[in-house]
């Protein structure tokens, strides 16, 4: 007890030594301020500061530690700079280091007990002592490599000050800036003076001029064109012959072949008439089958088009997949997909753990723009600011490839669907389209197995924006055609018409129709799925 | 101004690749462009090429060999084959293992590439390629939907005839690749426009990253806050990039035109209009200057595309009816139909006045060290030496070469026409 009494009574000589570092224990905060004031005031003298700050980044950590814990005030000055980050870590620093001093000091004194005893009061006024001690290592030497090219971190007071409260874990605020990497692994070689095309490496692809506009005037150009494309309407059969709006469009083809003539209209003119048949084009027509096939591996595999290719549609090549899903995703076609895929949707959202491949496939649907704040977003990757990623990692059991459960879960899901389901999160596009609210409800079933009779697969008729309401007579309902120039000719509709308004009367029978046939589908199926 | 010629490097398969579900970055994006292009008309109005393939031969000219093998040989069969690469190249979330990837990187890396190469033979004076502009890859990693840097190939390939390469990269992320890979040069300026701060993706592209060594000073960063609109960009854009070409003069341009600084973009947070964005472009093609444009970013796509078919046509100094013309993929452009749409947002702009005067004053100081640097050497080979050297080495790409080198001529006496028309000016103001 006497030994207590003594410590205390001795305490204040050796307090003496640190009692300043105390005191910027507690006026921590008030340091901070001041700090910024002074940075505020003191503006911007960037370039004497970074070379310090820089010197500062080569010290031995020893060193930096002992410049600061002699001068706390001093550090301030040189702080200025650096964010609130290196500022925090700097009255760490002035902690840490009277820290030491005590220690130091209390060696002399020989008392270990009083030692011991003073630095659990100190701890007990700040707890956190230990781990900030801790952080101030870490960041001090983090910034060490870091600081290399990125000298400080940006001084934008205003910026910084809104900050404050976030980034009070000084870790983290280092943590998101990144480094321009230096050494001769990071950067390109770049040659030395410059040289010719002599001895450069023959390329081992042969590139192709497809048009070349200064061998004919435009208006030639233009009249050519016009010619080829009323010739085209003229000579063309079926879909092909669907007008494709009164503007003269550049067509590819036809002016590579006028180039392939050495810019000779009327030899291109005679060529091309010659071609009876049209060149076949890569993305020939794709039959109802496939067109079934494709829609089956979209519903299972989601958006993956390898997948679906290697399962479902081995007639054609990923990349033709690709071309055609964005042609199909804009047809009537595609939204009753939609919706019905949006049914399924919500029977299996009562089953945990069942993927929700709808909402990949919806999350390309262009959804207007909600005002948010789209900055913030862990640095590592690009993706993490897509706000859409976020919605779609919310299930918390997301299996990947689960066709089995798929099915399985189906029976159950019979009685569930009977109440009318609301469809959510449409965008005012998709609404407009499903104007007819019982489109939504059609029972369809799973796995898509679809009666042939089921939709002739037709573009809409909506043509806002271009001359030409497009309708067709007579195309068989099984094709779907694709083709470079063509393809947004085809308005599939049964029977012809020349009015936009009679078309989309059509459309709605037509809906009407396949509803019923979808009908009988569903209850033959569900009476299969009853039987298991 | 005389007429620039322009090409357009276009492969048609280029549209056909897809990072995968849910990934916002879409390759069709090009195809959509290549579409508006088409249907507006403004397709015979330029040199049309199918660009050659790059073969890991032009890609390893830049970036390291393994990594290079390694995207050639990796495919969604045998990806799990390759877990430690995977991690080692940064290729999974970001940059996902996709069918057909190493096709993907060669068409974008090919047609900048030839971009660089028609330009050097001056066959041209603008250069498109809508599908480059791939700006975060680096030389062993994959980075941000990067994977090969095309940007730094064609960059190279300019650098045979060019003392100075400026890059102008307006895409909404900073253009950390290409920084990285000319950081120690002055040969290559990087000039990069975007935004900075609170974890913004990739988290570089401060204003104090000047570059270092021989290419202290060389990088130019503008970090800028979200919510930017036109005339703001504007009111730091065109004096940033009039300060540089004072200060570096070079001798050809590279633009990245990443669109991902649009308003509305789904992963951006700017606020600039499709006639804001293409102002940047006209801004550069005013100094008249050899000129490779590129895409980048994007990822709302029918405004990608808008953006892209607007700055061709501002590159062919052509008017386009804000109509879109009818077109197979028009239900993408639903429902204004337009090639202008106010796509602005509620984002408050963050940028204040004194920022963005801080911000050009700390560029101006920067670019004014360049006269002191004594590495620079401003004029490496005498143009005319230049032009001489360039007859006599016979492109193997060319066929009529003769022919392409007498169209040359044309804009040369256009420009002297030019001159006269200046010397009549000078008259006028005698006069007066």
């Amino acid at each position: 007890m006497a030994e207590v009494g003594t410590s205390e009574s001795s305490s204040p000589e050796t307090d003496k030594d640190f009692d300043p570092s105390a005191e910027m224990l507690i006026h921590d905060y008030d340091d901070e301020r001041t700090l910024e004031e002074e940075e505020q005031l003191s503006g911007e003298d960037a370039s004497a500061e970074i070379d310090a700050l820089e010197k500062e980044g080569e010290m031995p950590i020893e060193d930096l530690l002992a410049v600061y814990g002699y001068s706390g005030n001093g550090g301030v000055g040189e702080g200025s700079s650096s964010g609130s980050g290196s500022i925090e870590s700097q009255g760490n620093d002035t902690r840490s280091s009277s820290e030491e001093e005590i220690l130091s000091n209390h060696d002399l004194t020989l008392d270990k007990d009083e030692i011991a005893r003073d630095l659990l009061q100190n701890s007990d006024q700040d707890e956190d002592k230990e781990t900030s001690v801790h952080d101030l290592l870490n960041s001090v030497s983090s910034s060490h490599t870091a600081r290399l090219l990125r000298s400080s971190s940006q001084p934008g007071s205003e910026d910084e000050s809104s900050e404050d409260d976030e980034d009070y874990e000084p870790l983290e605020n280092v943590d998101w800036k990144k480094t321009i990497q230096v050494g001769h692994i990071y950067q390109a070689v770049v040659p030395e003076g410059m040289c010719s095309y002599g001895d450069a490496p023959a390329y081992e692809n042969e590139d192709r001029l497809l048009w070349d506009p200064c061998k004919l005037d435009d208006n030639v150009v233009e009249k050519y064109l016009e010619e080829v494309q009323t010739q085209a309407l003229k000579n063309a059969v079926g879909v092909d012959a669907v007008p494709t709006g009164a503007h003269i469009r550049d067509d590819e083809q036809a002016l590579y072949l006028l180039l392939q003539c050495g810019h000779n209209v009327e030899e291109a003119l005679r060529r091309r008439k010659m071609q009876a048949v049209p060149p076949t084009d890569p993305m020939s027509l794709w039959s109802e089958e496939e067109c079934r096939n494709f829609e089956n591996g979209l519903r299972i595999y989601g958006k993956d088009f390898y997948l679906i290719q290697q399962n479902k549609v081995k007639t054609r090549s990923v990349g033709e997949l690709i071309q055609f899903y964005y042609l199909w995703k804009k047809t009537e076609r595609h939204d009753v997909f939609a919706n019905k895929t949006r049914l399924e949707k919500r029977r299996f959202s009562l089953h945990p753990g069942v993927t929700d491949y709808m909402d990949r496939f919806l999350d390309d649907q262009d959804t207007p723009p909600t005002p948010r704040d789209r900055s913030a977003s862990p640095i590592r990757s690009l993706l993490y600011g897509d706000p859409k990623r976020h919605q779609q990692l919310k299930p918390p059991a997301e299996g990947i490839d689960c066709p089995d459960s798929f099915q399985q879960s189906t029976p159950f899901e019979l009685n569930t669907n009977t109440g009318s389901p609301t469809v959510t999160s449409l965008t005012s596009e998709q609404k407009s389209k499903n104007a007819s609210p019982e489109k939504a409800e059609q029972p369809f079933h799973v796995n898509g197995i679809i009666d042939d009779s089921y939709q002739p697969p037709f573009k809409k008729s909506k043509t806002e924006g271009s001359e030409n309401p497009q309708v067709e007579d007579t195309v068989s309902s099984t094709t779907f055609l694709k083709s470079q120039n063509y393809i947004d000719s085809q308005v599939i509709i049964s029977g012809s018409s020349s009015s936009e308004h009679e078309s989309v009367s059509l459309c709605s029978e037509v809906s009407k129709l396949t509803e019923s046939g979808s009908c009988t589908v569903s209850q033959m199926q569900q009476s299969e799925t009853l039987s298991l | 101004m005389p007429n620039q010629k322009v090409s357009y490097f276009y492969d048609g398969d280029v549209g056909n690749f897809h990072y995968g579900p849910g990934h916002p970055m879409k390759p069709h994006r090009i195809a959509l462009t290549h579409c508006l292009v088409l249907h507006y008309g403004l397709y015979k109005s330029m040199q049309i090429y199918r660009p050659y393939r790059a073969s890991a031969h032009d890609m390893c000219r830049f970036h390291s060999d393994d990594y290079i093998d390694f995207l050639m040989r990796v495919s969604p069969q045998n990806v799990q084959n390759f877990t430690k690469q995977l991690g080692m190249f940064n290729v999974g979330d970001d940059c996902p293992v996709f069918d057909g990837l190493f096709d993907f990187c060669s068409m974008y890396t090919g047609a900048s590439l030839e971009g660089a190469i028609k330009l050097n033979n001056q066959h041209c004076d603008i250069a498109i390629n809508w599908s480059g502009g791939l700006h975060h890859a680096k030389k062993f990693e994959a980075s941000g939907f990067c994977y090969v840097n095309d940007i730094v190939i064609a960059v190279l390939e300019l650098l045979k005839y060019h003392p100075r390469v400026l890059y102008i990269d307006i895409d909404i992320h900073h253009g950390d690749g290409v920084q990285e890979a000319f950081y120690l040069t002055d040969r290559v300026m990087t000039v990069s426009f975007h935004k900075y701060g609170n974890y913004f993706f990739p988290g570089t592209g401060d204003m104090y990253e000047l570059g270092a060594e021989s290419g202290r000073y060389y990088s130019v960063n503008v970090p800028l806050k979200e919510g930017i609109d036109d005339a703001t960009y504007m009111s730091i854009f065109k004096p940033v990039i009039h300060q540089v070409m004072d200060f570096y003069k070079p001798t050809c341009v590279v633009l990245q035109c990443g669109a991902d600084s649009l308003g509305s973009d789904r992963l951006g947070c700017f606020n600039l209009s499709i006639k804001g964005h293409g102002e940047c472009v006209k801004v550069v093609k005013e100094f008249g200057l050899p000129m490779l444009v590129l895409g980048g970013g994007g990822y709302t796509k029918k405004n990608v595309a808008r953006c892209w078919c607007y700055e061709t046509a501002v590159l062919l100094d052509e008017q386009i009816s804000n109509e879109i013309p009818y077109n197979e993929y028009l239900e993408y452009f639903a429902p204004d139909f337009t090639l202008h749409p106010d796509i602005s947002t509620k984002q408050e702009n963050c940028n204040t006045k004194q920022y963005l005067d801080n911000l050009k004053q700390t560029v101006h100081d920067n670019l004014k060290q360049i006269t002191h640097s004594p590495s620079v050497q401003m004029q490496d080979i005498p143009p005319d030496l230049l032009r001489l050297e360039n007859t006599e080495e016979q492109d193997p790409d060319i066929h009529n070469h003769q022919d392409e080198l007498d169209k040359r001529i044309e804009p040369a006496n256009e420009y002297y026409d030019g001159d006269k028309d200046n010397d009549k000016e000078n008259d006028g103001y005698l006069d007066v």
